[in-house]
């Protein structure tokens, strides 16, 4: 498509530009996930192997093969095109001279406090057993009860289908620690129970006025967990108006926890199944322990029942799964004054965008923008430039956030002689996404002027 | 490690240095592509020559994942926006609308299009994909019905003029292949017709500057300041919708002028003038000729960047190629792109082909009406006011292409076997059907279709004036019952004064 619309706009340039000297570029990206995940399956077809049985460096081997393979494919699909690009400046995002420049951004970025490092609660695909962006995340609407297939379970005991049951509001009681008392809260993701670390009420509630400073007794592990008063996130009139709080997997949960210095406690592995915190249900997949923990519960007498809920679900657009937040430590790009000065571009008609419909759109996003998580746990890409330093025999862990002052962001050989020398193919290099991702650059050259001044077409004609 | 030295303030032996293992996210560096590609950090030539750059053109799905991106990137780090115009184009999807995804089985490979390819070949692919069984026979099957033959080989020239045609601003590809096959009769049009008007011109010898030649000759016929007015519009729309990003209309455009103009006009008007090879013929035979010459060569420019394959092989192929002087071109990819001349359009010419087509028209239909081979000509008479001179002129057109015998204007006398066809308030054709026409086989078959017309009338009369129809018909369905009511009435009373008409004529030929 690109392809034959550059085509057309450098035709018409060339008119315009007689005497001029006109590019036009192509490069293609990576892909990280995409490709990652292509040859990850590729491989369980064919050898029964996953990329850990083979290890980092063999695995990256073998995308690089595929790569080489599936890139040409790419060139013959777009020369049979008859796409007039300038062959020779042809790029991919994982050679050398992309790299270097990766290096060089992600340094100055740092050393311009706009990239940093924190432990938040982000979107996390168990799937990928990756953090994804925001922009990442496709939402799904439930209208109410909805069975849905969820990837890497087995499939649900309880539904002929094997489909788990989401767009449910489940009601469950906390017994009040001295007291025969229950505590009633719903939940639309019950297994998130297991890292609760308070039930939050509305200060002013006089149903719970006698319960202030009290604990209720988590039924699973024993442990104590407050009862807190919160009038930011209990709505009094909602529910029974009690609120389990969960940290570790809950946005507005997370933002309470921030407020009452509550425990987080992560009940997930990367790969998306119950934790050592999750007591007896510790290596279930989230979905069946969903299940598990309505059936202790019921066992216990603590099940009081559920109702259809309309609901969000967040979806990882890459892989399909269900994502879950979680607090993992990630490297952030501050964007807001990146976004501002976008924003100002177009508003200010410097940066055109056409169809112009789009302008709306631009806006919107921009103006609502989150820090970006910049960071993938995945094998395929540019590794990040950054070493964690201890001394010798020092056992510091890296995800702590007190020894967040232990890492070196660095350009130097010195440090990042670590692994991608291997991607220095100075030759054409075409990459596999049928998405092509295509630059076209039209410019003038004269005697070195330089072309920004004299390149537009109303400078040019 | 200077750094690691400055945090630890210990010897160099005794750190550990332990790289981050995490990878970063595939668009940070996209985000820094416009740069990056000219290699940046480093202040090449390149860089300085060719950034900030002019155009991005991308896909719409990823205007934050990656316009955003390197624009706010390319702010930051070199303090300039990467290009000052985004142009987004349109998702390709499958007929039906769906987006194309490997997980549909949907996904159709350019080279598919190109090259076309088997059914078996189709599905084959789907096999060597990561779907999971049971999607694959799903995939199979709806693979099956949408191509059962397979894919026809469509060639790029073909899918590339199909894409733009659907490029209309804003609006999702909803890619039906059959609209690609479409395109490729009209490359293969372009190819025959092309070749069979280089025959035209084999003998001709065009001269590096042959338009203004031509216009400066006083040679030309109408229908030749028509068709080279027609180029240059043609010229201007599709330049001016290229500056305007309007792809789609830009195709249209010069679609239109080659189909309609070119070769379903003007290639057949100049066939007689061609191959009249006669002394007094010679002005008219060369302007013809220079004019075919020019709007060829002019119009494979035109159409170069869209249908770039045929356009070069045809290109090459005009006769004078390499006769042309120093500034001759070895290929229509760095010849210049056609400009408009307005000093070359003809108002005048325009409308007088405007009337000679109508005219055209008549005489066909006239003709088809009542059956006349194409190996018949017959003799028309025209009826007209104001349009009297620009008609006289352009009487060996109309004869062209109105297979005429002979054509007269505002005759005394018209004859009365004549069939009849009202062009406009000014002007009606007659036909002569003196001795080309079986009256009673004409009035039979006309009897028989009144016979099916009638009844059809007659029960729609009945339902509309039954009781109740008032009360329980939605206005909607009277309208459209009172529509066709009118419609059958009128096809009635047309087929009663045909059946007059030839019985009117069957006495005049017993007389």
């Amino acid at each position: 498509m690109n392809n034959c619309i550059v085509s057309c706009v450098s035709q018409t340039e060339k008119g315009f530009l007689i005497q001029n000297i006109l590019i036009s570029i192509k490069g293609t990206d990576h892909a990280g996930i995409a490709t990652q995940t292509i040859v990850e399956k590729m491989l369980m077809k064919e050898t029964g192997q996953t990329r850990h049985d083979l290890g980092r460096e063999k695995f990256v081997e073998k995308i690089w093969e595929w790569k080489e393979d599936y890139g040409g494919k790419i060139t013959n699909q777009l020369r049979s095109l008859g796409s007039s690009v300038d062959w020779s400046r042809e790029r991919f995002t994982m050679d050398k001279t992309c790299n270097k420049a990766v290096v060089e951004a992600f340094n100055l970025m740092y050393e311009k406090g706009l990239l940093y490092r924190d432990m938040r609660l982000g979107n996390w695909s168990c799937a990928l057993k990756s953090a994804i962006s925001d922009i990442e995340v496709d939402y799904i609407e439930l209208e109410g009860r909805t069975f849905l297939e969820v990837k890497s379970h087995k499939g649900n005991k309880n539904d002929k289908n094997g489909k788990y049951e989401f767009g449910v509001l489940t009601s469950f009681a906390y017994p009040v620690e001295d007291s025969d008392e229950k505590l009633i809260v719903a939940t639309t993701r019950l297994e998130t129970m297991l890292g609760d670390t308070a039930v939050a009420i509305h200060p002013e509630d006089d149903r719970y006025k006698h319960l202030h400073g009290k604990h209720v007794i988590h039924p699973f592990n024993g442990r104590r967990i407050p009862i807190i008063t919160d009038s930011e996130l209990v709505d009094m009139s909602f529910g029974t108006g009690a609120v389990k709080i969960t940290p570790a997997h809950d946005p507005n949960d997370y933002e309470c926890g921030k407020r009452h210095n509550l425990e987080f406690i992560t009940v997930l592995t990367p790969d998306g199944a119950i934790n050592h915190n999750g007591s007896q249900f510790e290596g279930i997949m989230r979905y069946d322990a969903r299940v598990a923990v309505e059936e202790a519960l019921n066992e216990k007498g603590l099940y009081i029942g559920k109702e259809p809920n309309k609901m969000r679900l967040g979806i990882c657009s890459r892989s399909g799964d269900i994502l879950e937040p979680m607090i993992t430590p990630q490297w952030y790009v501050n964007c807001d004054n990146m976004a501002k000065r976008a924003c100002d571009v177009v508003r200010n008609g410097q940066l055109k965008i056409l169809p112009e419909e789009n302008e709306k759109t631009w806006f919107y996003w921009l103006d609502n923008i989150r820090d970006w998580c910049v960071s993938r746990q995945l094998w395929w890409g540019h590794q990040i430039p950054a070493w964690f330093v201890t001394k010798k025999g020092e056992n510091l862990s890296k995800n702590d956030m007190e020894n967040n002052g232990r890492w070196v962001v660095s350009r130097t050989e010195e440090v990042s002689r670590s692994g991608f020398e291997r991607a220095n193919s100075d030759r054409a290099c075409w990459v596999y996404r049928l998405t092509l991702v295509h630059h076209c650059n039209v410019g003038c050259d004269e005697e070195s002027t330089r072309y920004s001044q004299v390149c537009s077409r109303r400078d040019c004609s | 490690m200077r750094k690691a030295q400055d945090i630890l303030k210990c010897a160099p032996e005794e750190i550990v240095l332990d790289r981050d293992e995490d990878v970063l996210d595939t668009w940070f560096s996209s985000g820094l592509f416009p740069f990056s590609v000219m290699g940046w950090p480093d202040n090449t030539d390149d860089l300085q020559a060719f950034y900030p750059t002019s155009l991005l053109e991308t896909g719409m799905d990823i205007l934050f994942f990656w316009v955003a991106r390197m624009v706010m990137m390319g702010l930051e780090l070199t303090d300039e926006l990467p290009f000052h115009t985004v142009f987004l184009h349109a998702m390709v999807r499958d007929k039906d609308g769906r987006k194309m995804s490997k997980s549909l089985g949907n996904v159709i490979d350019p080279l598919e299009v190109i090259n076309g390819c088997t059914l078996e070949s189709l599905l084959h692919k789907l096999e060597g994909g990561n779907l999971p069984a049971k999607e694959i026979e799903k995939c199979k099957s709806d693979q099956a019905a949408d191509f059962p033959d397979g894919i026809p080989e469509c060639g790029s020239d073909a899918l590339r003029f199909g894409l733009l045609a659907y490029t209309v601003q804003g609006k999702d590809v909803n890619l039906d292949i059959k609209r690609v096959v479409g395109y490729r009769s009209f490359c293969n049009k372009l190819w025959n017709a092309t070749r069979f008007a280089i025959e035209f011109v084999s003998d001709f010898k065009p001269t590096s500057t042959l338009l203004d030649d031509l216009v400066n000759s006083g040679k030309m016929a109408i229908r030749d300041q028509f068709i080279i007015s027609r180029l240059m519009a043609a010229i201007e729309a599709v330049n001016g919708n290229f500056k305007d990003y309007k792809f789609g209309d830009a195709q249209q455009a010069s679609y239109a002028f080659w189909m309609d103009e070119l070769c379903n006009l003007y290639l057949e008007l100049i066939k007689p003038v061609v191959y009249d090879k006669s002394e007094a013929n010679a002005d008219a035979r060369w302007a013809a000729q220079a004019t075919l010459w020019v709007c060829l060569e002019s119009g494979l420019r035109l159409l170069h960047p869209m249908i770039p394959f045929v356009t070069e092989e045809l290109w090459q192929r005009l006769p004078g190629r390499g006769t042309l002087g120093a500034d001759e071109k070895d290929s229509i990819m760095i010849s210049e792109y056609p400009q408009c001349n307005n000093a070359y359009k003809n108002a005048a010419a325009e409308s007088g082909m405007e009337v000679t087509k109508k005219i055209i028209n008549s005489c066909r239909s006239l003709r088809a009406s009542y059956n006349i081979t194409n190996k018949t000509l017959t003799k028309f008479y025209i009826k007209t006011g104001s349009d009297a001179d620009a008609i006289s002129a352009q009487i060996a057109d109309i004869k062209t292409l109105g297979k005429a015998s002979d054509v007269e204007i505002n005759a005394a006398v018209v004859p009365e076997t004549v069939g009849i066809d009202v062009v406009d308030d000014q002007t009606t054709i007659f036909m002569d059907i003196k001795g080309l026409v079986d009256y009673n086989a004409e009035i039979q078959k006309l009897e028989k279709n009144l016979g099916k017309t009638t009844p059809s009338l007659d029960n729609l009369e009945k339902k509309i004036s039954a009781p109740g129809y008032e009360e329980n018909v939605t206005d909607e369905l009277k309208q459209a019952n009172i529509m066709k009511m009118e419609g059958l009435q009128k096809k009635v009373d047309e087929i009663k004064a045909a059946i007059e008409k030839f019985e009117s004529l069957s006495l005049l030929d017993k007389n």
